[in-house]
């Protein structure tokens, strides 16, 4: 799938689906799952990305694997990203 | 040659023969008509505008008639034809006026593709361009009218046109006033020229300003981007304004854009960069003095 158009303004990242045309501002943790996976070489699960915001990417909150996986399944539903087969 | 200069019958003979070429900033259009209401709007509202040849090119060919059909025996009509297509269904004919209003909005949001075209009055001082975009009955036009009786040049009270390099592009055609607003407009500033109010439109009553001379002498001078407020009229609301995120502020403009979806990526840098160097806020007013003010001292902070 293409990768989304990105901009972030005053720390909040704004996207846009090249494949829809649909732009959604993303709140911080989703936004920052989801440069994770555009910038991960290959593909991520909830427990590989919360390992990596419990290292490097430290949100206000921690993140539980619940809510990433909410978060994920977020993104898959307005396109942003895709399962693929495990 | 502008409007004015067409003397006596002479506008109303143009109108019914080759049509009137009138440049509005960067467009031109041809508009014929054989009513009385559409000479005198123009010649109230548009007597600034400068006229092009007969034969120069125009991007749009509209005229403003009665349809064709045995109904406007029964009650008579005015249709808006658009290159001789009949993209409306047609109104009451003392609507003629609005019509020509709406239609030439429609033409410019619809087709001027080579702007990204926002809903949203824009206006402008000292070189710093204000954008006010907002939906209906947010209050949008009457800021604008009431910013431009205190010296704001008028670009647009309806459509925001952002060209490729991120500036506005002026098109200042007259306000449309809706309802308790022509009241407010007509005790906030004696000048203002309003025109004869129209009732029991779609809108409510209508009635329109004539933007002032000087902006319309000044049409073909772009304006940079600096301020993005979102205004709100609420009974009884002091004049308040609201820092605003400008991711927020960047999802407004996508919300209240015609052709954001035709202009693709291009379109989202172009948002993107221009939300950038604005300064974004949310304004709610009541009193239109009060509102003034406020914007006169942001115009000023922002220098």
């Amino acid at each position: 799938m293409p990768v989304p158009q990105r901009r972030v303004l005053d720390g909040e990242l704004v996207v846009r689906d090249r494949s829809s045309g649909a732009t959604h501002l993303l709140s911080q943790v989703s936004g920052t799952i989801l440069v994770l996976l555009i910038e991960s070489e290959s593909s991520m699960r909830a427990a590989d990305i919360a390992h990596v915001l419990g290292v490097t990417a430290p949100t206000d909150e921690p993140v539980t694997l619940s809510e990433i996986d909410r978060i994920l399944l977020e993104l898959e539903r307005i396109g942003l990203v895709a399962r693929v087969p495990a | 040659m502008i409007v004015a200069d067409l003397a006596g019958d002479a506008l109303h003979d143009a109108l019914k023969g080759p049509g009137m070429r009138v440049r509005t900033g960067s467009v031109v259009v041809c508009v014929r008509s054989s009513l009385p209401q559409i000479a005198a709007g123009l010649a109230l509202h548009y007597a600034n505008h400068a006229l092009e040849p007969d034969d120069a090119f125009a991007d749009f060919h509209v005229a403003v008639d009665p349809p064709t059909s045995m109904r406007r025996w029964l009650r008579p009509q005015v249709q808006f034809y658009f290159d001789g297509q009949v993209p409306f269904r047609p109104l009451p004919l003392d609507q003629a006026f609005p019509m020509l209003e709406w239609g030439l909005n429609w033409c410019v949001s619809a087709h001027c593709h080579q702007y990204l075209a926002l809903h949203a009055a824009v206006v402008e001082r000292d070189g710093r361009a204000l954008l006010l975009p907002a939906p209906p009955g947010s209050g949008k036009s009457t800021l604008c009218a009431g910013l431009i009786a205190r010296g704001w040049r008028l670009l647009s009270d309806e459509l925001a046109l952002i060209d490729a390099s991120g500036m506005l592009v002026p098109m200042p055609r007259p306000v449309s006033l809706k309802n308790a607003s022509i009241d407010v407009i007509r005790r906030f500033d004696e000048r203002a020229m309003i025109g004869p109010v129209i009732h029991d439109t779609i809108k409510g009553s209508v009635a329109h300003m004539t933007p002032p001379a000087e902006s319309v002498r000044r049409a073909m001078m772009r304006a940079a981007p600096a301020l993005i407020v979102l205004p709100r009229y609420r009974a009884g609301a002091a004049a308040t304004l609201v820092p605003l995120g400008k991711a927020q502020a960047f999802m407004e403009l996508v919300r209240n854009a015609f052709n954001y979806h035709i202009h693709g990526e291009s379109g989202f840098e172009l948002l993107a960069d221009l939300v950038q160097r604005c300064r974004c806020y949310e304004f709610e007013y009541q009193d239109l003095d009060e509102a003034a003010q406020v914007f006169n001292r942001l115009a000023g902070a922002s220098a």
